[in-house]
């Protein structure tokens, strides 16, 4: 598995789900990597055609794998939406070694009947909008040479095949996430308008000890639109 | 040529502020729109023009399956299928298809149609397809396994058909200890399989391997030449040439007295076909994952514009997307296409849009009359293009 690394101090893995021409090292990193060695995988979901991983389970394993052999001690675990409910499988399943856990935006838990869109039945323009609060707005170094479109693209096909039915979801998430023993911030974004922010309650309400923070002026990719802002929450968090 | 009867059974009944106020006829549209006393009246007029086509000499007669849409009011074309089965007496009967990776379990699929097979005494086409993309938002199945569903399921109905059971079947998708269908279809090994498809590559090549006749829907004749090529060119890779009759054109085909009526008289429903009807924005159309990449650039560039916008008569005449004309010039188009396309099977939607009963069954006796005759001939041997 190839990595984005840098920065010094206690170990930071970075889980994002996003098409491999879309990763790239972000603002939110680069703050990240003044007290963490930030760790980020370009997991390998490869092109659409790729069988595996098919599921959410085979990219926590990964990624437990990964923190092993890259022997990482104490880590803290960021995931963001798709990346977000990898984090939490993984922590839930295999939580030894973790330090601290946030979870920004994170998909897994099922949304309330209604509550939120279908991402899959949206126009390519309206999907954007339901990951960045204004797409327009979204900072050019972070797309790295992708177009916002095809970076949502991207990820709604990699929704689609992780979480195409149950929505977005896995419905024994929920009743696993009391296993998870290690200091938890959950952080999302005001305005996300693809899964709403009340979303947030059902991570801290299941999660021992859990806090949660909603950050202003923020939509779906919590970290893309406010990263200080996500920075800090995460530094606060542990 | 073989000439075959197809039927959609569309919704005529739209409400006049429809574009106005839906987005789409498919998924999504709301059921309330459908009134089921006028649903009846409508089947029973649908299925005596089935029975009458059979009745007139058209080789077979058509249904197929789409759900939740006004563009077809046949969730279950093996309902319709067993309601042909004992009214009709010699056409094939076609289905075209069922949506095979749609079912939770397609051996309900290989039971159904081995009954009609029987009732009929062995007059059913099995036709096979993945359901349009819509249905999968429809259903909920996950349209990134949709061709991995549809071929294992293919593999279990045709052992089903045609192996000696009981036997056992452990696939990705479906897995069955015992599979022993009663009763087993009268054609032996097992009903013709056809292959209705949009144009993906992967189906081309995979029905040409497997001889199966592949149907090319709702495509600019241009286009549907590239897909024709690429079938033969598969076919020859696959150690055989194949034939006309392995190729299905199906398209809508109005015939009147004259090229200036058959206009005038068809295009209200043709219109009421192609921007009422088939209005469904991109992503209904094509859920992620539902196309390889290769097969989402390839599928959308020969349907380009096909779901966007209006289509204007011009257009639909220009791409032969509909033939219409006097016979005579209707005729003319049959053999310039068929000189082009090699094509062997028509599949000629007689009825579309809101089409009403009375030109539907002229439309049908001036095609059988002055149409079927003179083109009847095309095909008989190997094919032109």
């Amino acid at each position: 598995v190839r990595v984005l690394r840098s920065g010094s101090g206690p170990p930071l893995v970075y889980l994002d789900v996003v098409t491999p021409e879309s990763a790239c090292w972000l603002t939110i990193h680069d703050l990240l990597a003044a007290r963490f060695d930030v760790v980020v995988p370009v997991l390998p979901v490869g092109s659409f055609e790729l069988k595996a991983p098919r599921s959410v389970r085979d990219l926590a394993i990964l990624a437990r794998d990964l923190i092993d052999s890259l022997r990482l001690a104490d880590v803290t675990i960021v995931g963001s939406s798709l990346g977000g409910w990898v984090a939490a499988d993984l922590a839930t399943s295999c939580s030894h070694g973790l330090a601290g856990l946030a979870l920004l935006g994170a998909l897994g838990l099922p949304p309330a009947p209604g509550a939120a869109p279908d991402v899959f039945a949206v126009s390519a323009e309206d999907a954007a909008s339901l990951f960045f609060r204004r797409p327009d707005d979204v900072p050019p170094e972070h797309a790295d040479g992708i177009s916002v479109a095809e970076q949502v693209r991207g990820r709604v096909k990699l929704m689609a095949r992780l979480g195409w039915n149950p929505y977005l979801h896995d419905p024994l998430l929920a009743s696993r996430l009391h296993r998870i023993d290690v200091a938890t911030s959950v952080i999302w974004g005001a305005e996300d308008r693809l899964l709403p922010s009340v979303q947030a309650e059902g991570f801290a309400g299941a999660i021992p000890g859990a806090r949660s923070r909603i950050i202003a002026g923020a939509g779906h990719l919590v970290a893309i639109d406010r990263p200080a802002e996500t920075g800090a929450a995460i530094v606060e968090g542990r | 040529m073989d000439f075959y009867f197809f039927h959609l059974m569309p919704w005529p009944y739209l409400p006049d502020d429809y574009e106005q106020t839906y987005d789409s006829a498919w998924v999504t549209l709301p059921n309330t729109l459908y009134d089921p006393v006028r649903g009846h009246e409508l089947y029973s007029r649908y299925l005596d023009e089935l029975e009458l086509a059979d009745a007139m000499g058209f080789d077979g007669i058509c249904v197929n399956e789409h759900h939740q849409s006004a563009w077809g009011t046949m969730p279950s074309p093996n309902v319709m299928a067993g309601a042909l089965a004992r009214r009709t007496k010699r056409a094939k009967i076609c289905i075209l298809g069922n949506a095979i990776p749609l079912r939770e379990h397609p051996l309900r699929v290989a039971e159904e149609v081995a009954m009609i097979d029987v009732i009929s005494g062995g007059r059913v086409v099995s036709g096979f397809v993945r359901g349009i993309g819509a249905e999968y938002h429809t259903f909920g199945m996950d349209p990134s396994e949709s061709r991995e569903r549809f071929i294992e399921a293919h593999d279990l109905i045709v052992r089903a058909w045609s192996e000696p059971g009981p036997f056992s079947f452990e696939g990705t998708y479906y897995r069955q200890r015992h599979v022993n269908i009663w009763p087993r279809p009268i054609q032996r090994p097992h009903p013709p399989i056809w292959i209705p498809s949009q144009g993906s590559g992967e189906t081309i090549a995979w029905a040409a391997e497997r001889r199966y006749t592949y149907m090319q829907n709702s495509t600019p004749a241009a286009r549907i030449k590239v897909f024709y090529d690429e079938y033969r060119q598969r076919a020859r890779q696959a150690g055989y040439e194949s034939t006309a009759q392995q190729l299905g054109w199906a398209v809508p085909v109005y015939v009147s007295d004259t090229d200036a009526h058959a206009r005038e008289e068809a295009w209200p429903h043709i219109d009421y076909y192609f921007n009422k009807l088939l209005r469904m924005p991109q992503q209904l159309w094509f859920p992620p994952g539902y196309l390889t990449d290769e097969s989402e650039r390839r599928v959308l560039a020969a349907k380009r514009g096909y779901t966007a916008g209006p289509r204007t008569l011009e257009d639909v005449e220009r791409d032969a997307l509909v033939i219409m004309g006097s016979p005579a010039s209707v005729c003319e188009q049959l053999e310039h296409w068929y000189k082009e396309l090699g094509y062997g099977v028509l599949i000629a939607f007689l009825q579309f849009g809101t089409l009403p009963s009375e030109l539907t069954r002229r439309n049908m006796d001036l095609f059988v009359r002055e149409v079927m005759p003179r083109i009847r001939p095309l095909g008989a041997s190997p094919a032109a293009a």
